[in-house]
């Protein structure tokens, strides 16, 4: 809410002004936009709210590579990785799952440094690396959770044993949404493995704070959409003279109610749903972009397509004031084993939709106040597994990067080991990310609580730490 | 907190577990005269560098005070952080203070940004060898033992005893109709606040149906109660009401609510409970059968433990502990104590708040912030549930996924358990055979056979013969040839037998017989007899051991110059091979009398026993597959088997008595960071303020019969407040206390304590009688208020906390859902059992969640997937049911508005009832429509209603391009059914 449309009346004082309420008050036009604010902030739980201090992102779009991306073939170059290849590691540098018996595994591709800032990021990632001006790495990432289904969890709500509200969700019950006609907060094709909904789920808070999905990570994009947004049978005609009778009805019954916010929240939901049946399907219909813009994300077939429209559908609720974004890569980023093919595929279905999204939302201008964070729930060893081309998870040590608002851009920050497997330097737990995350969007962690019995929560609990090293 | 510091914490901690306070104290006596020394000391050394490098974190002034430790004040330090004290006057080198300034180890550094000089860590060294001489004595007191200080916490209104307080006097006489109605009727007199008028009895009759049941009252109901003068005529409703089995379905699941009632696991393993329900059923028959609550509660904790008159009575209790096993688990956890504390807690959190209204499980990592409630409790409390066993040990981490690891305990009487026994030993029998049958998919083993065999394995083939080995019909060992129709003429198989003596000999050949089989076969004998050629009808079925039909009998010569030669020349359809037998004519004679004389057996037995019809208790599958190939045959029988044993061999989900032991505290809630043993017990504050409340815990049990009594004591103070004001919620959409799961001090005040102490006396006394309690506040002025709106009463008290009306209340998901299913009259009242898939785990993967179950039985049963919530539930605030609530949030969306216009649910259920209105035929337009208004509202149409609904079906219909005036109608009036279950009036109670 801008705080600048002050209010000069209580909503109480209003009431009594007008005995018949708020329905009727909204349609007369000269209290219509004061009514409509005091009754939005009072009903509707959405509403945009002041941030703690100055916000230096007003969204997020975070791009989740489920399954956990390889640090040491990506953004985390490890001379004495590539060095020791093949070779067991040596006995004073073994730890927690580099055992005496396992052997080291370089990278399969080449580091560069790319851009101005000489930001050093592998071949895996040709597109992405022309960005690297724009990319804030954090190599100190760690976390908890040796299994997937811990991790993610964790990553999406800070914690993998309890059930907490998901990010997206504190993001939007701290912070409301600009757009009233669309969800605060939508998810773009989730996964139903590792704790599915609860990853977007707002658990304790109000339901209204839950992320919408769109799809899920197992149907094409093209063919997802939100629940219940479109009638299968009636045209928008046709149901506005439904809604009508219903609305006129619902207005009685306010009427013999005399005051009820209930009643009016109501009347207000149908209004607001059936503009959202009109917003909704024009957003997510990706053809009215230009040709140029489909071919930016790699959209019309390939490799590209499917995220590349999820990227592209995440500029347009960026665009539109969604406040927390989140596209999913389907787990395809488990390498046990198949690096080099799978990392490879994996890469062919997003740098070209990521790059494109970076450069898309800065011609837009929209860069600057949007947080782009991109990760797994953690990373993998610099070892391999078994005799297999592939590597095992790893808590300990990974990266995650961000870009956009806040952040610096063609930087690193915090490193791992000599081998990238433990986090050791300026050290990000999840914890850390989730307050630096809200920091960012100008909330303060440790005030950002909701009390449910009997106890203020927090997304970081009693932890976290803004890593201040990474802001602009 | 980095983790640094956390580390360091966690130090702290332990030290806490080794301090001895006696021997520091002597220490520090002992080292006393050099006080002023000290003192000097420390105003010039220490006090600086405390503030200047350790209060940013360690002080009262901080943001945050870190690790529960300030060094601000004599008495903090001492006392220490979160576990106990870091400084050991006279002793640096067990200090931790001073291990941690000399970053001594690398978990241990302070302050952690920079280490402090040489020489101020020296003369930290020389200030605790002085015995830490501080005059800070006087400062601020100790802001946590200020919160904690339970002497304050401990004289909050709920721990006080539940007292008599006198039936106030009020002014208007005529108004009360209960001692209730004077507790309430007081208080608004005292606020000058006017009651408002009684609702009408259309109004009445709705309102509670739907509390009482969760279903809108029948318009015969209604007719009846309209139709009924009497003053009773509204107790008789009432009365009806709590009657109706209808009643359990509705109040049950307000317990389910706090007791997070789910159908399956939830977190990142979702496995299905395939016997939740039956916990489910338990607690929708205690609300029925009027179970008094205090027995309820012992039942859910204490089931297992309590004496029971029968069988039933003892599956019923076993069952009733279902609550403490439904849970989520993190199941996945490799580390078993994690795991097992972690259970330990859910249990401590789901027990205290549904039965205390108590968050205890807060004091897991430190004492209870704000409620009088040490960890030393929680850990009194943790070691009952620890020798509790709820999860199946013999699960390891790494057994198969779909194992259940949650403990089932048999709900099995004696006789049931002979049957099971009889039922295993048939299924073992049966599996046997089908193996070997499995072995043999043909049924029929060469070696069984009489003569000398050849299997199609050996023959010498010519041409393509195509290989068949599905276990369809009857064949010798592994498999059949067949011709696949083709090649006519070119194919030729050749059964050389090595023959052990010269002699004569039946000749059998084995086919399979089917529908397209060819008619003439040829087939080639090949003897001393010369050649000879048969023709074979395969069509026809076999008669010896349905595998062989004789070609007759030759003589051979010993060795292998025999055979016979089957061929596909000449025929039509399919040929098929399998073996030939060579069987001595003396030894054929003696088989054939045999075979005569176990047909002429099996004949009469079949006669006697009726027919080798299938039993009554075999399926329809099993029925048909009678007639099939024996390997399904037997694979059915051991499916039905199996459903029968494990039909018999029902299990609840319940806990049983694990080793029995005291929980060591887990500093910081670290299960691997040990503090004290503390012996198994229950919380402080109640056991104080009421000596009866202190029984010991036997030592050879868990102690959860003793806390099953000691909850469900007349003396708690809280167990009986916390019930009556969830019945209070659940009757006017708000609790006396506002936090039902929470009375301690960061919950709400109750708006009326006396009623709430009245209530919860009453309530006791009425022998706990939950419909007793219900019928009490239904049967009062106050609950028979209208909603309406009084603009005076409303500028003093808008929130209605003094009730001076109804509240409008929202029907919750379920209701409205039942609602919507009653209205079209889709409603399915089916009560009890599961309607869960028992592999409900989609692609048999545990970590999906499983498919929501479509079904027309009232929500009640529909199952409750955490993590994957139906659509209507999730959308219209059902509880997340992973965690206790006792009250759902209660929210607007446009989602639910969405939900209302487009769902599948709202457009199938509204076309259905449209087609029943349009379908009565004794009624017209105008009745239909005013028909529809009662079947909603439970009040008839005005007229302008009616004109208006008319109006619009009018208008709908002829807006409908669709062809087809019929299906327009319908449609128009399927628009119309829609706006009334969308509208406000249907979705709340006036």
């Amino acid at each position: 809410m801008n705080p600048s449309s002050k209010v000069l009346l209580s909503r109480r004082e209003l009431l009594r002004r007008c005995g018949c309420g708020f329905g009727y008050l909204a349609l007369t036009s000269l209290l219509a936009d004061a009514a409509r604010t005091v009754l939005a902030a009072e009903a509707n739980p959405l509403v945009p709210k002041p941030t703690h201090f100055s916000p230096r992102a007003k969204r997020v779009i975070f791009l989740f590579m489920h399954g956990g991306p390889s640090q040491v073939d990506t953004f985390d170059p490890k001379p004495l990785l590539i060095r020791d290849n093949g070779k067991l590691v040596p006995p004073d540098k073994t730890s927690g799952l580099l055992t005496p018996n396992s052997k080291l595994l370089a990278p399969h591709w080449e580091f560069h440094k790319r851009g101005q800032s000489g930001l050093e990021i592998s071949d895996l990632f040709p597109e992405l690396a022309k960005r690297a001006d724009h990319l804030c790495l954090v190599r100190s990432m760690h976390t908890e959770g040796q299994d997937h289904g811990q991790a993610v969890l964790n990553l999406h709500t800070g914690s993998g044993r309890q059930v907490r509200p998901s990010m997206g969700s504190w993001v939007v019950y701290g912070l409301g949404t600009d757009n009233q006609n669309l969800p605060g907060f939508v998810t773009i094709s989730p996964p139903a493995i590792n704790g599915g909904p609860q990853n977007y789920g707002s658990a304790f808070l109000p339901a209204v704070y839950q992320g919408t999905p769109i799809g899920s990570d197992n149907t094409p994009l093209s063919q997802a959409q939100i629940r219940h947004i479109k009638n299968p049978k009636l045209s928008p005609e046709m149901q506005r003279q439904q809604l009508d009778l219903l609305q006129e009805i619902n207005r009685d019954h306010l009427k013999t109610a005399q005051l009820d916010s209930q009643l009016e929240g109501v009347i207000e939901s149908y209004e607001l749903a059936f503009r959202m049946q009109t917003e909704v399907p024009k957003l997510t219909d990706l053809t009215t972009e230009s040709k140029a813009t489909l071919d930016l994300y790699g959209i019309g077939g390939g490799p590209t397509e499917n995220f590349g429209r999820q990227c592209l559908l995440a500029r347009r609720f960026a665009q539109h004031g969604v406040r927390f974004i989140q596209v999913n890569h389907a787990f395809k980023w488990d390498q046990h084993q198949n690096l080099k093919q799978d990392l490879e595929r994996n890469v062919r279905e997003v740098d070209q939709p990521i790059a494109a999204l970076l450069h898309d939302l800065e011609s837009l201008g929209l860069l600057a106040d949007t947080l782009v964070l991109w990760g797994g729930e953690f990373g993998r060893t610099p070892t391999a597994q078994g005799n297999a081309d592939g590597r095992d998870h790893n808590p300990h040590g990974f990266t995650m990067w961000m870009a956009g608002g806040g952040v610096k851009g063609g930087f690193a920050y915090g490193a791992t080991d000599d081998y990238g497997y433990r986090a050791v330097e300026n050290k990000v737990h999840m914890h850390d990310l989730h307050a630096t995350l809200l920091h960012l969007l100008g909330l303060d962690h440790t005030r950002l609580t909701y009390r449910y019995a009997g106890r203020d929560f927090r997304l970081t609990d009693v932890h976290g730490n803004v890593a201040k090293g990474i802001l602009s | 907190m980095s983790r640094k510091r956390a580390n360091l914490l966690m130090i702290l901690l332990c030290l806490a577990a080794f301090w001895e306070p006696s021997r520091a104290a002597e220490r520090s006596a002992a080292s006393s005269q050099n006080a002023a020394a000290g003192m000097q000391l420390f105003e010039r050394k220490i006090r600086p560098v405390l503030i200047e490098r350790c209060y940013e974190c360690h002080s009262t002034d901080a943001k945050k005070i870190k690790g529960g430790l300030r060094l601000d004040t004599r008495d903090a330090w001492m006392q220490g952080g979160d576990g106990g004290p870091i400084i050991v006057p006279g002793d640096p080198d067990k200090s931790r203070l001073v291990q941690a300034l000399r970053y001594a180890s690398e978990d241990l550094q302070m302050p952690p940004k920079e280490k402090l000089s040489a020489e101020q860590i020296a003369d930290f060294e020389a200030w605790v060898r002085m015995g830490a001489p501080d005059p800070r004595t006087s400062e601020i007191s100790n802001l946590k033992s200020q919160i904690s200080n339970s002497q304050t916490a401990a004289k909050h209104w709920a721990f006080q005893p539940v007292t008599d307080h006198p039936v106030p006097r009020v002014k208007d006489r005529r108004w009360p109709k209960s001692p209730i109605d004077n507790f309430i009727l007081a208080d608004l007199e005292e606020k000058k606040l006017k009651p408002a008028a009684a609702a009408d009895k259309r109004t009445l009759i709705r309102r509670a149906a739907f509390d009482l049941t969760g279903l809108p009252p029948r318009p015969e109901e209604i007719e009846a109660f309209l139709a009924d003068p009497s003053p009773e005529a509204f107790a008789k409703v009432v009365e009806r009401l709590l009657d109706s089995p209808h009643f359990g379905e509705r109040w049950g699941r307000h317990w389910l609510d706090v007791a997070r009632y789910a159908d399956s696991n939830g977190l990142e393993i979702n496995q299905p409970f395939p016997n939740a329900w039956r916990y489910r059923d338990y607690v929708m028959e205690s609300f029925n059968s009027g179970k008094p609550f205090d027995q309820f509660i012992r039942e859910q904790l204490a089931g297992d433990l309590l004496p029971a008159r029968n069988d039933e009575e003892r599956f019923e209790r076993l069952t009733a502990t279902g609550f403490l096993v439904l849970g989520p688990k993190a199941l996945f956890e490799p580390n078993q104590e994690k795991l097992v504390m972690d259970v330990v807690d859910e249990q401590i959190d789901v027990s205290t708040k549904a039965f205390l209204g108590l968050t205890a499980s807060c004091a897991r990592c430190h004492d209870h912030k704000f409620d009088p409630i040490p960890t030393r409790d929680y850990y009194a409390l943790a070691g009952i549930f620890k020798s509790t066993a709820t999860l199946a040990s013999a699960a390891g981490p790494q057994s198969r996924p779909d194992a259940p690891r949650w403990l089932e305990r048999p709900l099995v009487t004696a006789e049931k358990a002979k049957e099971i026994e009889a039922s295993t030993r048939e299924l073992a029998r049966l599996s046997e055979e089908l193996r070997v049958l499995r072995e043999f998919p043909g049924g029929v083993q060469s070696s069984k056979l009489p003569g000398i065999v050849v299997d199609n394995a050996a023959a010498q083939l010519t041409g393509r013969w195509k290989q068949q080995k599905l276990p369809v019909g009857t064949f010798v060992d592994q498999d059949y040839w067949h011709d696949a129709n083709s090649d006519k003429g070119k194919m030729t198989a050749r059964f050389a037998p090595k023959l052990p003596h010269t002699g004569s000999y039946e000749v059998l050949i084995a086919y399979v017989p089917r529908y397209d089989r060819a008619t003439n076969v040829p087939v080639a004998i090949h003897s001393l007899d010369g050649p000879h050629e048969v023709t074979v009808n395969q069509k026809l079925p076999p008669q010896y051991r349905n595998a062989f039909v004789s070609v007759g009998a030759y003589r051979f010569q010993a060795g292998t110059n025999g055979a016979v030669v089957i061929s596909n020349a000449g025929t039509k359809g399919f040929v098929t091979v399998d073996a030939a037998i060579f069987v001595p004519i003396d030894e054929w004679k003696l088989e054939l009398a045999m075979a005569e004389e176990a047909s002429k057996k099996a004949l009469s037995q079949s006669q006697s026993e009726g027919s080798a019809m299938p039993t009554p208790q075999m399926s329809q599958a099993s029925a048909t597959a009678m007639a099939e190939a024996p390997v399904d045959r037997l694979s059915y029988a051991i499916l039905d088997l199996r459903a029968k044993i494990q039909t018999d061999a029902a299990t609840a989900m319940a806990v049983q008595e694990g080793s029995i032991q005291n929980s060591r505290i887990n500093i910081r809630g670290d299960y691997e960071k040990l503090g004290d043993e503390v012996p198994r017990g229950f919380l402080k504050v109640l056991v104080r303020t009421n000596s009866k409340l202190a029984s010991p815990i036997d030592p050879k049990s868990s102690g959860r019969l003793e806390l099953a009594n000691w909850i469900a004591s007349p003396e708690n103070p809280l167990t009986a407040r916390v019930a009556v004001n969830r019945i209070w919620l659940h009757l006017f959409g708000r609790g006396l206390v506002e936090t039902p799961d929470n009375f301690g001090l960061m919950g709400e005040k109750p708006t009326h304590p006396e009623l709430l102490d009245y209530l919860a006396r009453r309530f006791v006394a009425e022998g706990w009688s939950m419909k007793k309690m219900v019928r009490a506040i239904m049967l009062t002025s106050v609950y028979q208020m209208s909603s309406e709106h009084s603009p005076k009463a409303y500028a003093k008290d808008p929130d209605n906390r003094y009730l001076w009306r109804m509240n409008r209340r929202r029907l919750e998901a379920e209701a409205l859902r039942d609602a919507i299913l009653s209205v079209s009259s889709a409603l399915d009242l089916t009560r009890g059992g599961s309607i869960l898939p028992t592999n409900n785990a989609p692609r048999n993967n545990p970590m999906l969640a499983p498919e929501p179950v479509a079904s027309n039985r009232r929500s009640v049963y529909l199952p409750v997937l955490r993590n994957n919530v139906n659509d209507v539930f999730q959308v219209f605030d059902f509880s997340d049911p992973h965690a206790v609530a006792g009250k759902r949030h209660i929210t607007t969306t446009a989602p639910q508005a969405l939900f209302m216009m487009n769902s599948e649910v709202m457009l199938e259920q509204s076309r259905r009832w449209a087609e029943a209105l349009l379908a009565r035929s004794a009624s017209d337009d105008r009745q239909r429509v005013s028909g529809a208004y009662v079947q909603a509202f439970g009040r008839p149409a005005k007229i302008e209603e009616v004109n208006r609904a008319l109006k619009f079906i009018e208008k709908f219909q002829a807006g409908l391009s669709s062809s087809g005036s019929t299906s327009n109608r319908l449609e128009a009036w399927q628009a119309f059914c829609q706006v009334l279950l969308a509208s406000t009036e249907f979705r709340y109670l006036n």
